[in-house]
């Protein structure tokens, strides 16, 4: 798939997190990328089906990253998700998200400058399809 | 060993010495007057062997008194003839009277006629030679004064040694049968005393006893020659000496007619006064012993009866009590009306019962009591330390919450500066993505420092750091920390209306710390502000200097309002920040002698006033 046709949505509460997102993944080629400020609010976008890929935060008041995935799953959302996380050691979070959700991506926020781009590139190559 | 025991054995013991006492006081004062008498009767008996040995001389004297006092004999002394020695002196006559030798003698003490009578088949032994010729004072020549006339003091008999035999002799003078004078001589008569005589001493009473006597020969006995000794240092007349414990013998010296010892009178005799008395003894041993075995009995019984039996109750009752358990039974014994000792320490043992019972079950309530004390004391005390227990794994678990959040509060400014900065470091920025990732980088470094100095706070006041206080302009802070966080209200398109009722408020205090609780208040309220407006007031009142933030978010639910201002509270525990914000900031105002308050905003959102003291100590 190429860059610019991939569509991102990135969930997360802090406004310059998403901010940041969308500059440094246009910097990469990556023009498609949308926000949601909210678990919910990103769930809703995610039901519309139209995104490749989502970069999901896991901290988020009232309902968190965790309750996204479920919903996700739940709603049998086909799509590739990528968690982008500052909580906790970034491995047993990992471990944590792959126990449960087999399918979904895991990167640290502060491997997010250097990392980012390339885990982005491997996931949309993969195919799309329930969490 | 029981007391029934000791008590037989000590009146055994008892009876016993004082019995043994007795006899041995009876038998030493009688043992003393029974050796007394015996002595005494044998002494009696001495001397009635003496004197009947006396009286044999003086048989022989009255025998001589009808043969001196005879004109036969006064004539035959003129003429001594034959006819009277036919007539009178032949042996049979002379045998008869007990007579064994017969003497005759002139004034002049010679002998005219001796004769030594003839007993039995035996020749007659040879007259002795102090017979033949005495001597001229031989006290039985009476008549050598021829005025001597036979009144008694001119009768002389006593004993003598006769041919190695001891001889009752008398002598008279001889006279007319008128009994008158002048003497014609002295007529000797003299008997032998025989070992027949010698043992009729005694008596006819005393056929017991084994009388000798020895003449002061060399072949005298041993005993005999020491009793003589004796007797004669002594002067006694007798001497009893114990030969056995059965016989004990009397010594006398006999004396002759010359008052010289010729013999000595042994009389043994068996001490039949010492047997009886030592018979009598035993039969008193025997009573005593009788008496002690009675007398033990009976104490026995009658101890058993009135003593030992009650004792026995009371022992017996004591150690059915001794087992019993919280309460026991008293002591009843079956004589109660006994007023005795063992009745008076049944009673005390009673009394000791019923004030232990009372003891114990005082001992039992307050045992009781404690126990139900300490209960209450136990389970409130762990109440508390369960309270205290929750409190720390409350607050174990906010501070774990704390450095859960810490992490994602330094992490996401990281990265987002990181990212901003590596937008930056590609060149691929439009200017208006330059701007925005300049301005991202700026507030996210201050985020940092802020969480950063969250984090050494915090720090320092766990470690009670002292303030740096020095006199400084509130309201410069103020507008500092207002004038940062309209950038960042900005970005949740919010505006921060300022309002401060005078330019310059001088107080003590220490800047930095200041400066992070105006900052956390104005945080707080851009991160909860929904969007909408905050204002911001300062002023001054009564001696103090207020920083009010009110924002018209959801504001704090009432369930919290009390815990907002705890270490590590969060009310949405998964939301953004530490928890430690509002806890440092109220420190900081306590610091500086001041205080912070929420109230609720109206219609909705949350009201902070943070207030000190304008005129503080030097710090």
């Amino acid at each position: 798939m190429k860059k610019n046709d991939a569509r991102i949505l990135v969930i997360d509460d802090e406004q310059d997190v998403r901010n940041s997102l969308v500059i440094f993944l246009s910097t990469c080629g990556f023009s498609k990328v949308d926000t949601a400020k909210s678990a919910k609010e990103g769930v809703e976008k995610a039901e519309t089906g139209q995104y490749d890929l989502i970069i999901l935060d896991l901290i988020m008041p009232r309902q968190s990253g965790w309750d996204a995935l479920e919903k996700i799953r739940a709603k049998k959302i086909k799509t590739r998700v990528l968690v982008l996380s500052a909580v906790g050691l970034p491995n047993v979070v990992k471990d944590e998200v792959r126990a449960h959700y087999p399918r979904v991506g895991f990167l640290p926020k502060t491997n997010a400058a250097s990392e980012l781009l390339s885990v982005v590139t491997d996931m949309l190559e993969t195919d799309a399809g329930p969490i | 060993m029981k007391i029934r025991q000791k008590t037989l054995i000590i009146t055994g013991l008892s009876v016993a010495i004082v019995l043994i006492g007795l006899y041995l006081m009876v038998y030493m004062l009688m043992s003393e007057s029974v050796a007394s008498i015996e002595t005494s009767n044998l002494v009696n008996i001495a001397y009635d062997a003496k004197m009947r040995l006396g009286d044999e001389s003086m048989q022989v004297d009255r025998t001589l008194g009808d043969w001196a006092t005879w004109d036969d004999t006064y004539n035959f002394m003129q003429e001594p003839g034959a006819d009277y020695i036919r007539s009178n002196l032949e042996d049979a006559s002379l045998a008869a009277a007990n007579i064994d030798i017969i003497g005759f003698y002139n004034v002049e003490g010679t002998a005219i006629l001796l004769k030594m009578v003839k007993t039995g088949a035996a020749a007659p032994p040879p007259t002795p030679q102090e017979l033949i010729s005495p001597e001229a004072d031989a006290p039985f020549l009476v008549a050598k004064n021829e005025l001597a006339n036979s009144s008694a003091e001119n009768h002389a008999h006593g004993l003598m040694v006769v041919d190695e035999r001891l001889t009752a002799v008398a002598a008279q003078p001889i006279l007319t049968s008128k009994g008158e004078g002048p003497t014609h001589g002295t007529l000797l008569m003299g008997k032998y005393i025989s070992h027949a005589t010698i043992s009729r001493l005694g008596g006819a009473n005393n056929s017991n006893l084994d009388i000798e006597a020895w003449l002061m020969t060399d072949n005298m006995p041993q005993d005999a020659r020491f009793a003589i000794a004796e007797l004669l240092k002594s002067g006694d007349e007798v001497l009893v000496k114990n030969l056995d414990t059965k016989y004990h013998a009397a010594y006398s010296v006999v004396m002759d007619l010359y008052g010289r010892p010729v013999a000595v009178l042994r009389i043994e005799r068996g001490r039949t006064e010492r047997a009886q008395f030592e018979t009598s003894m035993y039969y008193m041993m025997v009573a005593f012993t009788v008496i002690a075995v009675f007398f033990e009995l009976l104490n026995f019984v009658l101890l058993n009866r009135f003593v030992l039996s009650r004792l026995n109750e009371l022992e017996d009752q004591a150690e059915v009590i001794g087992k019993s358990d919280r309460h026991p039974k008293r002591i009843s014994l079956k004589n109660p009306k006994d007023e005795d000792e063992i009745s008076q320490l049944a009673v005390n043992i009673n009394r000791m019962l019923a004030r232990l019972s009372a003891t114990q079950d005082e001992l039992l309530r307050g045992h009781i009591n404690y126990n139900r004390q300490l209960h209450r004391e136990v389970k409130q005390k762990t109440r508390l330390l369960e309270n205290a227990n929750m409190r720390l794994k409350r607050v174990e678990k906010m501070k774990n919450r704390f450095l859960f959040s810490i992490g994602h509060e330094l992490k996401s400014p990281l990265s987002v500066i990181e990212m901003n900065m590596a937008a930056i470091m590609s060149g691929k920025e439009s200017p208006r993505q330059l701007q925005d990732s300049q301005m991202m980088i700026n507030r996210n470094m201050l985020l940092l420092k802020q969480k950063i100095e969250e984090i050494i706070q915090l720090s320092s006041f766990e470690q009670s750091r002292a303030m740096k206080k020095e006199r400084l302009d509130f309201c410069e802070i103020a507008r500092g920390s207002v004038g940062v966080y309209r950038d960042f209200a900005r970005v949740k398109n919010a505006k921060i209306h300022a309002a401060c009722s005078t330019k310059h408020v001088m107080v003590m205090g220490d800047r930095r710390l200041l400066q992070y609780a105006l900052d956390n208040l104005l945080s707080n309220a851009v991160k909860h502000c929904n969007s909408r407006d905050i204002h911001v007031k300062v002023w001054q009142e009564k001696g103090y200097v207020f920083f009010s933030v009110a924002d018209n978010g959801p504001g704090i639910k009432p369930e919290n309002r009390q815990k907002l201002f705890q270490r590590f509270f969060k009310e949405d525990p998964n939301g953004p920040g530490t928890g430690v914000g509002l806890f440092i900031t109220r420190e900081i105002a306590h610091g500086h002698s001041g205080s912070v308050v929420y109230r609720p905003n109206k219609p909705n959102g949350a009201v902070f006033i943070f207030s000190i003291p304008t005129k503080q100590e030097g710090g």
